[in-house]
């Protein structure tokens, strides 16, 4: 296994090619015509980079944006469908 | 190295694809039953689908010397038909002595509906009455979590299934964990886009460790690539993992898992090196 330092290398120019194309593509939205400062999608996006600029050792990045794209979990989704009477 | 790919869909990729899968160290697939691209309108048209699946596809395989097995079921996105589903329920039985057949999959939601829900449990019920084997899809993007959940609920309402002999396929960062913790092989599968990335497939070996953890490719019909299994071995390789790591998670795992289905027969390729006992000149 790779130490950090190791993986750092390993990932650099992958990391910055991908935070290059997200801000062309944010630079590309601004453009447009049009305007989505409020649609949710952008709140998505935004929520994300926060998650992504967090510099807790504890943090799992990949599954919290994942959440960040995931609708909500109803507890009560089977009492919901009434599936006993199906 | 020699590995299986435990969900492709072989329907839709050409003859070429099998010879390539060979060249690249693929002894074994297994491909579960899936949506066609269109909703099918009978239980007939279901019919001869199963019969590609167990008769065709095993003979186009073991040309390149690759074995075929297969799941059975009608799948999530056609649940919403309930009468068409229960007839295709009703018709799996007769397929499932057939040579090659591993079990009932892959079933589970789509869009997470109550119809999906209620096929879903008329599978698992099936699949608890013939003690078959159960395959697993979860939903897609903003759908996996939620559709996740519920389906481990059902999973563990069930006190018949055990829970080493499910699959839950197409795990995330977000759905491993519980998966795993339930007692569940997980699937992780490579996909260009949606799903997961070699690269993130491997993160999660990292992190949860080999144990219950199969890697796949689920090539089909879509944008998907049938030799992403080895991309996965590659990264593994790359990252400095050991051979028998990487060996336990592509091809002794899925053995493991695939044989506890009562019409799983396999016979390993030679992997003694005749050369090695033999003096080099030089």
């Amino acid at each position: 296994m790779f130490d950090a330092n190791e993986v750092l290398a390993r990932e650099q120019l992958k990391i910055r090619a991908k935070l290059i194309e997200i801000a062309a593509i944010l630079d590309r939205i601004d453009r447009a015509n049009g305007e989505v400062d409020h649609d949710p999608r952008m709140l998505e996006i935004r929520k994300s980079l926060e998650v992504l600029s967090s510099f807790k050792s504890d943090i799992n990045r990949a599954a919290e944006i994942q959440m960040i794209y995931s609708r909500d979990f109803d507890v009560e989704w089977k009492t919901n469908f009434k599936l006993s009477e199906s | 190295m020699y590995y299986f790919d435990p969900h492709i869909h072989m329907v839709s990729r050409t003859t070429d694809d099998y010879e390539t899968l060979a060249k690249m160290g693929c002894v074994g697939v297994s491909e579960p039953a899936f949506w066609a691209g269109y909703d099918r309108g009978s239980q007939e048209g279901f019919r001869d689908y199963f019969r590609q699946l167990t008769d065709f596809e095993p003979r186009r395989a073991s040309w390149y010397g690759i074995a075929h097995y297969t799941w059975l079921c009608i799948n999530a996105k056609e649940a919403e038909n309930v009468q068409l589903s229960r007839e295709v329920i009703a018709m799996i039985p007769e397929f499932l002595d057939q040579p090659g057949v591993l079990g009932i999959g892959e079933i589970g939601l789509n869009k997470n509906t109550k119809n999906e829900a209620i096929i879903f449990l008329e599978h698992l019920d099936l699949a608890a009455q013939t003690n078959e084997q159960i395959l697993i899809h979860t939903p897609h993007l903003e759908d996996k979590y939620q559709g996740t959940r519920m389906i481990l609920d059902m999973l563990c309402d069930d006190a018949r299934l055990d829970h080493g002999r499910v699959c839950v396929d197409h795990v995330e960062e977000h759905t491993a964990g519980e998966v795993l913790d339930r007692g569940f092989w997980a699937g992780m599968t490579l996909y260009p886009v949606s799903k997961c990335t070699p690269e993130r497939a491997v993160d999660l070996v990292e992190k949860f460790g080999p144990e219950r953890l199969l890697v796949n490719s689920a090539g089909d019909w879509g944008p998907s690539k049938p030799t992403a299994v080895p991309d996965f071995i590659l990264e593994m390789r790359l990252r400095g993992h050991p051979e028998n790591l990487i060996r336990r998670v592509v091809y002794e795992n899925p053995l493991k898992f695939f044989s506890q289905s009562r019409n799983f027969t396999f016979t390993p390729p030679q992997i003694d090196e005749p050369w090695s006992d033999k003096t080099v000149v030089v």
